[in-house]
């Protein structure tokens, strides 16, 4: 694959410079104001691509149609600002101990892109494989995680069952004793498993495809998607062709328009008249203030409900499962912390005396297999790359080079083969659920 | 947190219910094709607006019940009273 | 209807096991009592008019006679409770075809909280509206308390004071009780 290191060496055609320790060292000391990320040109109204939604999904997509295929006229139009959705409200965690061998594999691919990441898009995206553990407090969680790490070992993934001692030698600060409400009986363990700067994956991603050319268009919002032919109402729905969107800066014409709009994937998609197995949820996160660095790995528990990691800083990063019912608001709520504070406290009772900072919440578009839905609609040129849930950030790498693959040839590549929409009619569902119940 | 107005017991705590989800018809099991049946499961509007929807009252009176819920508010409308009718208070 | 009959069921709460304070004084404000083994059977039939006629009760109500509660517990079931063998007997001979008769003594916990500050301590660990405009005595009602989902009968003593009757799934008993105890510390709540 070209790498844009090589275009960003120095500076390329665009006037970026090159991020680099000198480069910083160099603003430190001259405090001079930093050049903009990406360039603000007028919006054009026609494109032969228009992706919706500036989450990394979307920056992805258009990235790798840039580098991989030479597709360059190309805009990513977002309502609000980039990573304004789930892609700058997660909790980073990257990891590709799934269930199922569709899901392994892909998330797997995502793993080796987010690896290399640094160099390909020349930011400090700081990955930092940590290493990952799901904890088992019953007999069927135990179970599950022999079946995950079993699928995961077959495909060459760095994962196992441990005993407790082991999980104490790893995680010093858990309480490991058959006392505990909830008694820790093993954990699955995944070392490569760790956690990424989201920002910087959406800026990186931003910024790399700014440079080929791609335009992005910030508080551009989708009103309509414009399909003729199609059976349903207006023209629109199966069998027809789409041909542009409608914004509120004005009408785009585009062969292809690409819905990567995550929690609001299903109003998108109706207004192509195209219908999902998506229902929209909150997953709510919370941190707390900084303390000296005791947690060294991602620690989750699906029975808890709850995960944890600490970031660079100290503060302790908490998630927990999506909010009860369907909800397009980003409100956080009262039961949350107070659920959250109850089950932290059974697996660390240590920090009892931490303060909470703050609480946030993103919207996320569950499917009814945990697994999401990409490539073709029954609308010719509309494609979509949705149903990411809890688990979608990880996946941006594979994602973005998956679906422009599928743009750039029209074909669904093998690799997400598995999560095209019609597997929905024929009952194919790929059940992630067991991996990824616990939002992360 | 949310009250939920059961028509059995009353505004209750949404912690006391479970909830099930957007409300459909259900197609006749006798006469439907696999795939209708499939879209009957999976497919949903998920609108951000007014959605029925259904709820069971776990904690209370044990009995499904479908209500009118505004998705980005939160506020409910037209709720059912003991017996199906609706129009209650929110 | 305290059961003074030898327990046919173990109570799922161990005595002696409670964190109760050593504080026992008949002028306690606040007890708590625990009544497992008292005998309930479950009525259910479609026909709530049906229910309404054999046992004087509705939905959201209970009726006393003697030392038998007959309560509407749901809409269309009834819960008996009294005397084993005695509540077994009254809803054989009212079962009618359609009914769903079912012993529940061996699958529920039974703890009575009586006392001036009854509604207090339930308040700590409930979000039930425990006023007496929507609680008054002879109410019934369902709802998780101490995150327990538990039926709940408003039954005052003969002497007028507040008294409420929970019962749950029996493998509650013991965290239900020590949850109790621990909403009721403060007002000085006494077990037995
Ligand atoms: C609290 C939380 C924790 C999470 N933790 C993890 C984790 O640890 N690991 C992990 O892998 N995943 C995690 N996720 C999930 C992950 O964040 C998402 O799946 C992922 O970011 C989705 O990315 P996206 O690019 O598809 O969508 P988003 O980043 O949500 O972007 C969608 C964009 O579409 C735009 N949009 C919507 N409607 C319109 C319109 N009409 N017109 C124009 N634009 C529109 C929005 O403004 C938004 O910017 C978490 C999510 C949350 C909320
Ligand atoms: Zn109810």
């Amino acid at each position: 694959m070209p790498s844009v290191t090589n275009m960003l060496r120095d500076k390329n055609q665009h006037g970026q410079r090159r991020y680099s320790a000198f480069g910083l060292l160099r603003k430190g000391l001259s405090n001079q104001p930093w050049p903009r990320v990406w360039r603000e040109v007028p919006l054009k109204d026609s494109y032969d691509v228009v992706i919706i939604g500036g989450g990394v999904h979307g920056l992805a997509t258009a990235y790798y149609l840039a580098v991989n295929h030479g597709i360059t006229n190309v805009a990513v139009v977002d309502k609000a600002y980039l990573g304004s959705g789930g892609s700058g409200r997660n909790t980073a965690i990257v990891r590709s101990n799934y269930l199922t061998p569709e899901g392994v594999a892909f998330y797997d691919r995502s793993l080796t892109l987010y690896n290399s990441m640094a160099d390909d898009l020349n930011i400090n995206v700081m990955f930092s494989e940590r290493g990952h553990l799901t904890l088992a407090h019953n007999d069927s969680s135990l179970r599950t995680m022999h079946w995950r790490a079993e699928v995961n070992k077959l495909q060459d993934i760095d994962s196992s069952v441990i005993d407790p001692a082991e999980i104490k030698k790893i995680v010093p600060s858990l309480d490991v004793t058959s006392e505990a409400r909830y008694p820790i009986l093993g954990a699955l363990y995944h070392p490569p498993g760790g956690i990424i700067r989201h920002d910087a994956v959406v800026w990186g991603y931003a910024r790399a495809a700014d440079a080929y050319g791609v335009e992005m268009h910030q508080k551009t919002e989708v009103l309509d998607i414009l399909v003729e032919g199609g059976e349903g109402r207006d023209g629109k729905g199966a069998g027809g062709q789409v041909t542009g969107v409608m914004t509120n800066r004005g009408k785009i014409s585009a062969p292809i328009v690409v819905n990567c709009t995550a929690g609001w994937a299903s109003l998108i998609s109706d207004m192509a008249g195209v219908d999902l197995p998506i229902s929209t949820r909150p997953l709510q996160a919370a941190v707390t203030e900084p303390v000296k660095v005791f947690l060294p790995a991602v620690v989750v528990s699906g029975s808890l409900h709850t995960y944890v990691s600490q970031t660079d800083r100290g503060e302790l990063v908490f998630g927990a499962a999506v909010d009860p019912y369907n909800n397009y608001s980003i409100r956080g709520s009262l039961e949350f912390t107070e659920g959250l504070a109850g089950h932290v406290m059974e697996l660390m009772p240590g920090i009892s005396r931490m303060k909470l900072l703050r609480q946030w919440a993103g919207l996320c578009d569950m499917t009814p297999d945990y697994s999401p839905i990409m490539g073709a609609t029954p609308v010719e040129g509309f494609l979509c790359d949705v149903g990411w849930g809890t688990y979608g950030f990880k996946a941006g790498p594979v994602s973005g080079e998956a679906m422009a693959e599928c743009i750039a040839t029209e074909k669904m590549p093998a690799i997400i083969a598995a999560f095209g929409l019609e597997r929905f009619a024929k009952g194919d569902l790929v059940g992630e659920k067991g991996a990824a119940a616990v939002g992360h | 947190m949310l009250l939920v107005p059961c028509p059995n017991c009353g505004p209750r705590n949404s912690s006391d219910l479970r909830y099930v989800g957007e409300s459909h018809k259900r197609p006749d099991p006798a006469t439907t094709t696999p795939e209708e049946w499939r879209t009957y499961l999976y497919m949903h509007k998920n609108p951000a607006d007014w959605m029925m929807e259904t709820w069971y009252c776990s904690s209370g009176c044990r009995r499904f019940f479908t209500i009118e819920r505004h998705t980005a508010t939160s506020e409910f409308r037209n709720p059912p009273l003991p017996g199906g009718k609706r129009g209650g208070r929110a | 209807m305290a059961n003074t009959q030898t327990p046919v069921f173990r109570s799922p709460v161990a005595a002696g096991s409670s964190t109760a304070p050593a504080t026992m004084g008949a002028t306690s404000a606040l007890s708590l009592a625990d009544e497992t083994g008292v005998g309930i059977v479950s009525v259910r039939n479609r026909d709530e008019g049906s229910l309404i006629e054999r046992f004087a009760t509705r939905f959201g109500r209970a009726t006393r006679s003697g030392n038998t509660l007959m309560a509407g517990q749901r809409p269309g079931e009834c819960i008996i409770m009294g005397d084993r063998s005695g509540v077994v007997g009254l809803a054989a001979s009212k079962q009618l075809a359609g009914d769903a008769v079912v012993e529940l003594t061996h699958g529920r916990v039974v703890l009575r909280v009586t006392g001036a500050q009854a509604s207090s301590t339930l308040e700590k660990v409930c979000s039930l509206d425990w006023s007496d405009a929507m609680m008054p005595n002879g109410a019934v009602t369902s709802g998780s308390v101490a995150k327990v989902t538990c039926d709940v009968i408003r039954d005052d003593a003969a002497n007028g004071t507040r008294s409420y009757l929970l019962t749950a799934d029996r493998s509650f008993g013991q965290y239900l009780f020590d949850a109790l105890v621990d909403a009721g510390d403060e007002f000085g709540i006494v077990v037995g």
